[in-house]
């Protein structure tokens, strides 16, 4: 197992140097900082504009190779460099990722998760009323735009508050300014705002877990080992979840991967619509602005990320489906 | 005492689909009731009906007493009491009716845990002991293993282990050893006995294999169409059928002994054209192993050095247990290309000279029939156009296709309307004769059959055999036919080679091969092959197998067959050094003479004349 996941791991950082290190090359050609300062009023002399752009690393005169360099050399030493307003992307970065985090994670697994347990469902119940229903929302929540969603979702609980003629739900930014009742008003505080943001990419999670799981459940419903467990003496449910469920899951594994650029992706309009200052809206924000080292940060941070979903999901592999240990 | 009693059981799928029509029979404790049919006879509805295990939808009527309680109608609750602890099922592929996540020694203790109650240690250790008692050698770390670390009759022990954990009063088995070779199935057959004979229990065998019946069941229900049409002693059943289905049904079955019908051409063998020579082909595949730097840690020898010839008009069959090289031989010559070792002739023609252009008219004549028609015909295509492939593709002018197709569909016995049909629409039999008539589009004078009528039921591989000595002697082809079945080679083929682990261990007419086989694998393998009859079937000595085949990638030092040999336990240890210290090479047995037995053993059982 050792020896397996140093097989992945190896031949998985092989490939994030290169997906950073295009990353960096396209941002760098496509970008352009340059513009930025000289669209100041008044406009600077460009001795001045070359100057600040060479010592930022950002200077589209110096040769593209040269530029990668440098900033290869201090991304080795862990630092991204400066954004075109000088300050350190690191301690930006490192600030916004933990925002994000605290956005998406609770909502990513609670989507998987029910969407596992939904679509196993599902299937188990295949062609019923029950079966019926969660198809019918997870296509719906499939062909639902996550904005679309979120934005709807404010509407309803506006409608709520003011039927209520409280402010029970609340949805902009992390926390209320200035309210500060103590360490467990805070907490709840925070747990109002991310109820919202929660709900909505947990939904969106769980269309696609689901669809995957029922059709993978679905496989193994009538497969053969889950009528030899029955005909041991294990009820229909349990050899179901004893020894189907567990085949099922390890496909699974590997969508997870995928789900979790999606999830990146997701974020990025989660974060505008819900007015919380994460990684996402900073790329975007930073793509307007021509901020080529913090859109390479924070590329580089979401191919770590996949890199990393992915090792998680060899480990979980290898855990499940002992013939995957064996195939190495 | 009758421990199963089933009154009028009737399974219905759809509301006019009947599986099983009114079925009754009884078992006794120790007693073996076999059931045969074709497939679609209803005998797998009928076991699942006796387990409760049926599809959702499948309607049961009637009665079924296990002692002295009623099983139909009850809740799955009650009956997942039952199963695994009174009655269970043994089922017929191993590797997918075992759970492939999880070893080998849980999955046998779940069955003890469930009824029993016992703790997940004893269970475990009960588990290691029924191992063992199903002759699995190092039970203890086997229990170990997952199901896809064992070999097929491995896996088949641990089905049976698993079904007996509970000594159950009936014990039913679905074609328990039809996913097997004959050697490994005489030795499961015979776990299966020392199980019954260990529990008492009652044990409904249901196959389609009539020689695997005659030499278990003690009693016999030969079904068709879904109703039992006969049922009885064995000895009765088998000597003395009375109904029209049984007698067919024992008519279709292969025999080895009987007169073979490949009389073979009339011209002398020595004086026919070579279609396909063989010299010294081999066949490795390299095992890679390691984390990064993946390192070459062996070979597994599929083909290593074997050599033959086919001449027009004859029908050469390899033979030998699965793994043995068969298939990999077949595919080495339909690439018409340069062999890592050895030479391939088609048609005098040696296959590594040749280019790209003339490899391409050689293909016309090189034609091959795979093993499942369903499989090998492309199901979005009608069969005139899967006939016209192969037509269109070596340039036949357009306007001549369409009578051609016609009369290909004529040649295998298919009338012009089953051109419309979709491979899907055609039965087992009728997919087949398109995959044949597919394969002589283009007029081949030799054709690869690999495994032809091993999918088929009996009935039908009769007439697919039949057809296809007809078209050898109307067309003047020659084969090579792969297949497992014994009884089918003695039917079709002139000459005969036994292979193992990439060898030829003998080689000549079946006649010479059948009838005084020189080599003690060809003894040991014609030894296992059931006979359908229950008398002859249960007198007669034989000499088993032991063991499996060994790792390919690793094959004993000296004569390959050593470790399974019967005839090398019985020498004296300076005979045996032999055996053990060279490989023995191919030798004709009665050099001279116009026979062309020959086979590789230092000790072969028929003594070589001239001194050799």
């Amino acid at each position: 197992m050792a020896a397996f996941l140093l097989g992945r791991l190896a031949s998985r950082l092989v490939l994030a140097v290169l997906a950073a290190s295009l990353a960096y090359a396209l941002a760098a050609a496509a970008l352009d900082p340059r513009a930025g300062f000289e669209g100041r009023a008044p406009r600077p002399p460009e001795a001045v504009v070359d100057a600040r752009l060479t010592a930022l690393n950002l200077n589209d005169r110096t040769p593209l190779a040269d530029r990668y360099l440098v900033w290869a050399e201090g991304v080795v030493h862990g630092d991204f460099g400066h954004t075109s307003d000088g300050e350190a992307v690191n301690a930006e970065l490192w600030r916004r990722l933990g925002v994000s985090f605290r956005l998406l994670f609770l909502g990513a697994v609670l989507g998987s998760v029910l969407g596992v347990l939904l679509g196993a469902y599902a299937a188990v119940r295949r062609g019923r009323t029950a079966d019926r229903l969660i198809s019918l929302g997870s296509y719906l929540l499939l062909a639902v735009p996550v904005f679309v969603l979120a934005v709807l979702l404010q509407i309803a609980a506006s409608r709520a508050n003011r039927a209520m003629g409280v402010q029970a739900f609340v949805w902009v930014g992390e926390a209320t300014p200035g309210a500060s009742d103590g360490v467990i008003g805070g907490l709840a505080d925070r747990a109002r705002h991310l109820l919202l943001p929660t709900v909505t990419i947990a939904l969106t999670q769980l269309g696609l877990y689901c669809r995957y799981q029922r059709a993978m459940m679905l496989d193994v419903l009538h497969a053969d080992f889950v009528r030899t467990a029955r005909a041991k003496g294990l009820r229909r449910r349990s050899a179901l979840l004893r020894h189907g469920l567990r085949v099922a899951l390890t496909p699974v594994t590997t969508y997870f991967v995928y789900a979790f650029g999606l999830l990146l992706l997701g974020g990025i309009h989660t974060e505008k619509i819900f007015g919380w200052h994460g990684a996402g809206e900073w790329l975007v924000d930073s793509v307007a602005r021509g901020d080529v080292n913090v859109v390479a940060a924070i590329v580089c941070v979401a191919v770590c990320g996949v890199v990393l979903a992915g090792l998680i999901s060899d480990v979980l592999q290898g855990v499940l489906d002992p013939r995957v240990r064996a195939a190495e | 005492m009758n421990v199963l009693r089933v009154t009028d059981l009737t399974v219905r799928y759809a509301p006019d689909v009947h599986a099983v029509r009114d079925v009754s029979f009884t078992v006794g404790s120790g007693e073996a009731l076999g059931i045969v049919g074709e497939s679609g006879s209803g005998k797998t509805a009928l076991a699942l009906a006796l387990m409760g295990l049926l599809p959702e939808g499948a309607r049961v009527a009637g009665s079924v007493r296990l002692r002295a309680g009623e099983l139909l109608g009850r809740s799955d609750a009650e009956l997942s009491r039952l199963r695994g602890n009174d009655l269970s099922m043994i089922f017929q592929d191993a590797l997918s009716a075992l759970t492939p996540v999880r070893t080998v020694g849980d999955q046998i203790a779940e069955t003890v845990m469930i009824h029993s109650g016992a703790t997940r240690a004893a269970a475990r250790a009960r588990a290691v002991e029924l191992l063992g008692s199903v002759g699995i050698p190092g039970a203890a770390r086997r229990a170990r293993a997952y199901p896809h670390e064992l070999s097929g009759g491995m896996r088949q022990r641990v089905m049976i282990a698993m079904a007996i954990a509970n000594e159950p009063g009936l014990l039913i088995a679905d074609e328990p050893t039809t996913a097997l070779d004959v050697t490994v199935q005489a030795q499961v057959l015979d776990v299966l006995r020392a199980a019954k004979e260990a529990t008492g229990a009652a044990v409904v065998l249901i196959s389609h294999d009539m020689g695997v019946v005659a030499g278990f069941a003690d009693r016999v229900m030969v079904m068709h169409a879904g109703r039992a049409v006969e049922q009885g002693p064995v000895e009765q059943i088998y000597r003395r059928p009375v109904t029209p289905h049984t007698a067919a049904l024992l008519r279709s079955v292969p025999r080895i002994g009987e007169s073979s019908s490949a009389t073979g051409a009339v011209v002398e063998r020595s004086r026919r054209p070579v279609v396909l020579e063989v010299e010294g082909l081999v066949r490795h595949h390299p095992v890679y192993k390691g984390p990064l730097l993946r390192r070459r840690a062996g070979t597994v020898r599929a083909v290593d050095g074997i050599g033959f010839d086919v001449r027009e008009g004859e029908t050469l069959a390899l033979v030998g247990e699965s793994g043995c090289g068969k298939t990999t031989t077949l595919m080495e010559i339909l690439r018409l290309s340069r062999p890592q070792q050895g030479r391939i002739a088609v048609l005098g023609h040696d296959t590594a000279a040749l280019r790209a252009t003339h490899r391409r008219a050689l293909r016309r004549d090189v034609q091959v029939v795979f093993q499942d028609p369903y499989a090998s015909l492309d199901p979005r295509m009608r069969v005139a156009s899967i006939l016209a492939e192969p037509l269109i593709t070596h340039r036949v002018p357009p306007s001549r296709v369409g009578g051609r197709v016609e009369e290909l569909l004529e040649l295998v016995g298919l009338g012009p309307e089953h051109a419309r049909r979709f491979p899907h629409g055609l039965s087992g039999g009728e997919a087949q004769r398109v995959g044949i008539a597919r394969a002589l589009a283009l007029e081949p004078r030799l054709l690869l059959l690999d495994e032809p009528v091993a999918a088929l039921d009996v009935t039908v591989q009769g007439d697919v055999i039949t057809l296809l000595e007809e078209l050898r002697e109307r067309l003047g082809l020659a084969y090579l036919f792969v297949a497992h079945d014994l009884a089918v080679v003695h039917l079709i083929a002139d000459r005969v080679a036994v292979m193992y682990m990439g060898r030829i261990m003998e080689i000549g007419s079946v006649s010479e091969v059948y009838g005084v086989p020189a080599h003690p694998y060809t003894r040991a393998l014609l030894d296992a092959v059931p006979f359908p009859d229950p008398v002859l079937e249960r007198r007669r000595p034989r000499v088993l197998l032991h063991g499996e085949t060994p790792d390919p990638a690793s094959p004993p030092a000296g004569c390959r067959f050593r470790s399974r040999c019967p005839r090398y336990a019985t020498l004296t240890a300076v005979d045996g050094r032999l055996c053990e210290e060279h490989e023995p090479p191919s030798r004709p047995l009665r050099p001279g003479d116009d026979a062309d037995q020959s086979a590789a053993c230092h000790h072969p059982l028929v003594e070589a004349k001239a001194g050799l």
